[in-house]
């Protein structure tokens, strides 16, 4: 636990205490809008999506774009570049020298970065959800709020999977991202994955339907879009308990695998020595 | 405290970079670790903090090995890598990173607040630069901030790699006394440099490596009477003469009454390495009449830098 504060607590003064971190979060935040209204507008003229859900107003597809859009960059992003940072300056060599569970420290950074993009997005989705008030729940909106961190704490996993396959091989950093995105679209991003039984057919849409059903993003994408379309009261949520379950199961299923794979990277780095490589 | 046996390590590349290497650092007792550029001294020193793993042999520090049983005695030891500049964070200040830094070795932040503010005020009095960012800091301030990392955790050992770099003499003179006084209380140091007269300074033994292998381990005064035993006559050239085979000829001559002989092409001389300058001196002067190429002449006694490249040598 004191490797997790003592990372946590640092990370916390290094971005606070820089006024560029505040800036680039804040062109990030305006960047994401921008990406989140073109996803907005995709789910709106969306047959797939309009009628599953039957909403209209263009706010809550932006503000749904908006979530989905931090929690990607905050799964796939956060860690792998921690942790190449941490490989490039030496930390990671100093840190295994000091004993430091490295879990525990990649944890700290992430969980802080979150929790510090979450701060700088606030206002933007408290706008957002006052543009949409009319039109969805306030239930709705804290359920929404309350994911937003049970996810944030799942999706450590998969940055922690990239994480661990860059430790194996340092060359997966470079099309990590394309990957990450590939997943992304195929998980269902940018329209629900019951697409697949319009675009495929219904055999090849529920083998579709059951490969995608591995990765967690499709559970948060699937759970985040219910949760804001739909959800009107704890009852409305009920069906989806069990997708929950599944996907906090495989969240830790894919955590397991990565520490797994980590470590062998990193004993891989120990006998070749090249825990500090510099680029 | 430090016992290493037969360790050795061989990197993907194929470079040896430890050959069966012994050593025994005992407690209170400062280390000399010298050698040239790549003679694996850094190599060793990552093995003992655990983040290398060697190929054979056994290490074990205070009783324990620092790959296995790292978690046990990361507390025991601490290390002061020679580019530990680059772990900074370099947007927090220089108390910040030494608290992160030593909290991840299990210190909580009174104890590492107060251990630092007392080596400020031994080792330097203008202390308020511990405050400041990183980046806005000397070459001299960022090594001390590195020094004090590893001084902070007040250690069984110390592994000091090249610590003297960027720091001005006066400071480095406060260094030299509060690790004088650090092994005087029963703990342990490491300590690497390229600088000689610091390692003659605070050793109490000097281990000499090169290529991988333990070529020396004494006391300073033996190494030194072993090594400075060398002196040097040096024979300068001019650029134009350098292509001249007579120049060859002349150091295959000087062979047979001359310990080593190495030709500089950069210095443009010729430095022969012997016991005795003053009596060798009249038999080269003889030979360099019959070449005629030198330009100037020097004899004088080799220092340690140049005794060991002799001795390395061989």
């Amino acid at each position: 636990m004191k490797t997790f504060i003592a990372n946590f607590i640092t990370q916390i003064k290094y971005f606070t205490g820089l006024r560029v971190i505040w800036i680039s979060r804040i062109v990030y935040v305006f960047v994401s809008l921008l990406t989140s209204f073109t996803m907005g507008m995709v789910y709106k003229f969306n047959e797939a999506t309009q009628n599953l859900i039957g909403v209209q107003n263009v706010a809550i597809f932006v503000l749904t774009g908006f979530f989905l859009q931090f929690l990607m960059n905050a799964s796939s992003g956060y860690t792998p570049a921690a942790v190449r940072e941490m490989i490039q300056n030496g930390n990671l060599e100093y840190s295994v020298h000091c004993g430091a569970n490295i879990v525990q420290q990649i944890l700290g950074i992430y969980i802080a970065s979150y929790l510090f993009d979450f701060v700088i997005c606030l206002p933007f989705i408290v706008t957002l959800s006052l543009l949409t008030i009319n039109t969805i729940s306030v239930y709705a909106l804290l359920s929404f709020i309350g994911f937003l961190f049970i996810s944030g704490l799942c999706l450590f996993s998969i940055g922690f999977l990239f994480s661990s396959l860059y430790v194996l091989s340092k060359g997966f950093l470079g099309f990590h991202s394309v990957i990450a995105n590939i997943v992304y679209f195929i998980c269902g991003v940018y329209f629900p994955i019951q697409g697949y039984l319009t675009l495929f057919g219904s055999v090849g849409g529920w083998i579709a339907i059951a490969i995608v059903s591995i990765f967690p993003y499709t559970y948060v994408f699937d759970l985040s879009r219910y949760m804001i379309f739909l959800g009107q009261n704890y009852q409305t949520f009920l069906p989806f308990g069990i997708e929950l379950i599944i996907f906090i199961c495989s969240s830790i299923l894919i955590m397991l695998i990565a520490m797994q794979l980590f470590k062998l990277g990193f004993k891989r780095m120990r006998k070749k020595g090249f825990i500090s490589f510099i680029y | 405290m430090l016992s290493a046996s037969n360790i050795s390590k061989t990197y993907p590349n194929g470079i040896k970079a430890l050959q069966d290497v012994n050593l025994e650092v005992s407690e209170g007792e400062i280390m000399g670790f010298i050698g040239l550029n790549g003679a694996g001294k850094t190599t060793f020193i990552k093995i003992a903090n655990g983040v290398l793993q060697n190929d054979t042999g056994n290490i074990t520090i205070c009783g324990m090995n620092p790959i296995s049983e790292l978690k046990k005695i990361t507390r025991k030891i601490a290390w002061i890598p020679q580019d530990g500049l680059r772990k900074f964070n370099t947007f927090l200040s220089g108390r910040d990173n030494i608290i992160y830094f030593s909290r991840l070795k299990g210190m909580n932040s009174l104890q590492i607040n107060q251990k630092l503010d007392e080596l400020l005020e031994h080792l330097c009095p203008a202390k308020d630069f511990i405050d400041k960012k990183i980046s806005i800091m000397s070459g001299g301030q960022k090594q001390l901030c590195n020094l004090l990392t590893g001084f902070v955790l007040d250690s069984e050992f110390l592994f000091c790699d090249e610590i003297s770099v960027n720091i001005d003499p006066i400071t480095l003179d406060k260094i030299y006394s509060y690790l004088r006084e650090y092994a005087s209380e029963g703990k342990s140091v490491l300590l690497t440099s390229q600088n000689l007269h610091e390692i003659e300074e605070l050793s109490n033994t000097i281990a000499l490596l090169h290529k991988g292998k333990i070529m020396q381990v004494g006391k300073p005064k033996d190494i030194s009477n072993k090594l400075l035993k060398y002196e040097i006559i040096d024979i300068g050239f001019e650029e134009r003469m350098k292509e001249l085979n007579s120049i060859k000829d002349f150091s295959l001559k000087l062979e047979s009454i001359a310990d080593k002989i190495i030709i500089d092409n950069e210095k443009n001389l010729i430095r022969i390495y012997c016991e005795d300058s003053l009596s060798l001196l009249p038999q080269v002067v003889e030979f360099l009449k019959e070449y005629n190429f030198a330009a100037s002449i020097e004899s004088g006694k080799a220092d340690l830098t140049n005794a060991i490249i002799t001795l390395a040598g061989r």
